[in-house]
């Protein structure tokens, strides 16, 4: 399954970077720097689901108290802090020629920033808490609360003036940028259901040989 | 060379390389892990009655 999976992500990758760099027409005001958008909206929607995710696991994982809902959280908080970096890699690299600055504190780029940093914060309690349950539902809580922040990221256009603002409200795209963006948002999917599965994977692996030692040690 | 073609380049090399990290790891860890496996493979060899 995860080798058809990865062949599925490769194709969808070379088709999303023909896309991006092929199929998808010059924008007249930004010219070829644009083409950052396709990668970087992308980016920031998987980053946005495997938040979710980590909410869905954090609440599954204080209702069940099993230890493979707390494993989903984690995977899919390191997953989406991956992506976030990506977002606030490649955002001030297109930012830099078209603002003429690579950041601005507005409101979308600060919660952004600021929903990494939750993210971070929620990884670092699981990698120096005390393995075990109190960690677990600690970091079951962090994840639910850091939840909060993505849908400030989203609407953080709506809710502060407009003349804080540089991302437009309504991005009108032509029918080849759209078709690009969806093929985009495509392989994201593939990329990040095959990159959780592995992990999920691994970190099931680890648990058991984890068990399996305890058990050898008595 | 164009100012928006050098951050376009920089932008989705830099994707790719972060990529590759995260896979590298992900390999590596495997590799952990497998190295683990063979070590409680021969301590339980060690253990076994008769040895």
């Amino acid at each position: 399954m995860t080798r058809i999976l990865a062949v599925i992500l490769s194709l969808a990758m070379l088709a999303a970077v023909g896309a991006v760099f092929l199929h998808a027409p010059t924008e007249v005001q930004m010219g070829d720097v644009q083409r950052i958008f396709y990668f970087h909206v992308s980016s920031a929607l998987s980053a946005a689901a495997c938040y979710f995710l980590v909410f869905l696991g954090s609440v599954l994982y204080l209702r069940t108290r099993k230890d493979r809902w707390d494993r989903f959280a984690g995977v899919s908080a390191e997953l989406g802090v991956l992506f976030s970096a990506f977002v606030l890699f490649s955002g001030p690299l297109w930012a830099r020629p078209i603002w003429g600055v690579f950041w601005r504190w507005e409101p979308r780029l600060t919660t952004m920033l600021i929903t990494f940093a939750l993210y971070v914060a929620y990884l670092m309690v699981r990698s120096y808490g005390d393995p075990g349950e109190r960690t677990q539902r600690f970091a079951a809580v962090v994840g639910i609360v850091a939840f909060v922040n993505v849908p400030l990221v989203h609407y953080s256009i709506n809710m502060w003036a407009a003349d804080q603002q540089l991302h437009p409200p309504k991005v009108e795209l032509d029918p080849a940028m759209q078709q690009t963006k969806l093929i985009c948002y495509l392989a994201f999917g593939c990329l990040v259901t095959l990159l959780m599965r592995l992990r999920l994977n691994q970190e099931r692996q680890a648990a058991r040989l984890q068990a399996l030692a305890t058990t050898t040690h008595q | 060379m164009d100012t928006g073609l050098t951050y376009l380049a920089i932008a989705y090399g830099g994707f790719f390389i972060a990529l590759a990290g995260y896979l590298f790891r992900i390999v590596r860890r495997d590799g952990e892990l497998q190295a683990s496996v063979d070590a409680l493979e021969a301590r339980a060899g060690d253990n076994t009655p008769g040895k």
